[in-house]
């Protein structure tokens, strides 16, 4: 039993290490989210730096998990017999129990808290806007799929709140024209047909893991990639330029006062990217290397250089 | 600047159906509510009357005092709430995702105007060697 207890609180520091290892890893690789790229292969990345804070500290719990059942099952030699048991083993039968201060738990609570406290922040901001948007839809003139909000302001909304619904404002209605308004509403379906709203909700999830510089960042590239991927699928049916005009009635049309400023992205990011239809790179293969490379490092040192890793484990817990 | 989350008052299904009421019918009292929507609905006067006060304390009504009971009336339009509520949804997702809900457009002014005058030109020049 005290094994199992030495090996739970191995895997949990194991696991905090990896996962500030992962958030440093995902710092280094958004800087390589370049707008250059193409909408799809800047979202694959994204998600993948975005994955990485939560999938190391699994590897490495796995990787720690195959040594202590290793010799068990024959894979390893039982080399703790060889040498004697001068330090920590990573197997259930010889790893000690360990005595951890109050002190370290207590930074390890504190370390835990961070994330969540943002997880339970985020469910209720995500309730407080369930809600707002149900009383929009019920302020909303129609009652199918599509709904017009008497708002002098040029908006269009996407929501998935009692089921899909797209939104827009009596401003829209008077600012564009039939076919540009058809263009709208595509592009607003294209965000329900590719799931946008939900692969927002994850990423949210995933981006709690992360320095928040990282996250920031990390959300503006995908945001902005989502668009531009639905301004492509919409184009391709339109024509770029088609989209580019509606984009640009849009950013002319009266708004607030206030500025405010919404999830659509760069604006004119996503109309320079329509008009001027620049060649895009194929990205290269550098990222993936590095991605791998801080996916596997932690794990594999704990693999293959785990006698390495006992003894540093034994001068921490003093075992 | 955009609305700040407690500016956005919380409205339930009930509170909701009493503002469309108050929003077609001027100064009316909770029985009079109760006889268009209560009986439907199964619902007491005094749950009519609550809801009322709610929205009173909301800032979503007035009263005024008429013998012994209160006429209530909306103080807030429909097109005032919705912009309420609009307003409080763009407020609130500045540098935040969303998740149910994605707008069509950033509505920033920060648009640099004289690059938009560019990418106008240019496709006014397209549409123009385009012909009709």
């Amino acid at each position: 039993m005290s094994g199992v207890y030495g090996f739970a609180a191995i895997s949990l520091t194991a696991s905090i290490i990896a996962w500030l290892a992962g958030a440093v890893g995902a710092m280094l690789l958004s800087a390589h989210l370049a707008q250059t790229l193409q909408p799809d292969e800047r979202l694959r990345r994204c998600l993948f730096v975005a994955l990485l804070p939560a999938v190391l500290p699994a590897l490495t719990v796995l990787a720690l998990t195959f040594l202590a059942l290793a010799k068990p099952l024959g894979l390893i030699a039982d080399h703790c017999i060889e040498h004697g048991l001068g330090h920590p083993h990573f197997c259930f039968e010889h790893l000690p129990h360990l005595a951890v201060s109050g002190l370290v738990w207590g930074v390890v609570a504190i370390l835990l808290a961070y994330p969540a406290i943002s997880f339970f922040r985020l469910l209720v901001r995500e309730r407080r806007l369930s809600e707002t948007i149900r009383v929009m839809l019920s302020l909303a003139r129609g009652s199918g799929a599509l709904r017009i909000l008497d708002d002098d302001r040029a908006l269009a909304f996407t929501s998935a709140v009692q089921g899909p619904a797209v939104l827009l404002t009596t401003g829209t209605l008077r600012t564009l024209t039939r076919s540009q308004r058809r263009i709208v509403l595509a592009h607003e379906l294209q965000h329900l047909r590719s799931g946008d709203l939900h692969w927002h909700r994850i990423v949210e999830v995933l981006l709690i893991l992360h320095l928040p510089h990282t996250a920031k960042r990390l959300r503006s590239v995908w945001l902005q990639s989502v668009e531009e991927r639905v301004d492509d699928a919409v184009a391709s049916r339109f024509g770029a330029d088609r989209v580019a005009e509606v984009l640009l009635a849009m950013a002319r049309a009266p708004k607030s006062p206030a500025p405010l400023s919404v999830t659509g992205g760069n604006t004119l990011l996503r109309i320079r990217r329509l008009v001027e239809r620049q060649p895009v790179p194929n990205g290269g293969a550098f990222f993936t290397w590095l991605y791998l490379a801080c996916l596997t490092v932690l794990p594999g040192f704990v693999l293959f250089a785990h006698h390495e890793v006992e003894t540093f484990v034994g001068l921490v817990f003093g075992v | 600047m955009g609305v700040s989350d407690s500016q956005i008052p919380k409205l339930g299904a009930l509170e909701m159906a009493v503002l469309e009421h108050l929003w077609s019918n001027d100064r009316v009292t909770a029985k009079e509510v109760h006889e268009s929507l209560g009986a439907a609905r199964g619902i007491s006067v005094n749950t009519v009357q609550s809801t009322l006060e709610r929205l009173y304390r909301k800032q979503l009504l007035s009263r005024e005092k008429c013998g012994r009971s209160f006429r209530y009336a909306a103080a807030r339009s429909r097109e005032q709430l919705v912009a309420l509520f609009v307003d409080g949804l763009l407020g609130r997702f500045g540098a935040d995702a969303t998740s149910a809900f994605a707008a069509f457009i950033e509505t920033s002014d920060e648009i640099d105007a004289e690059e938009l005058i560019r990418l106008e030109s240019i496709l006014r020049r397209r549409r123009e060697e385009l012909g009709p």
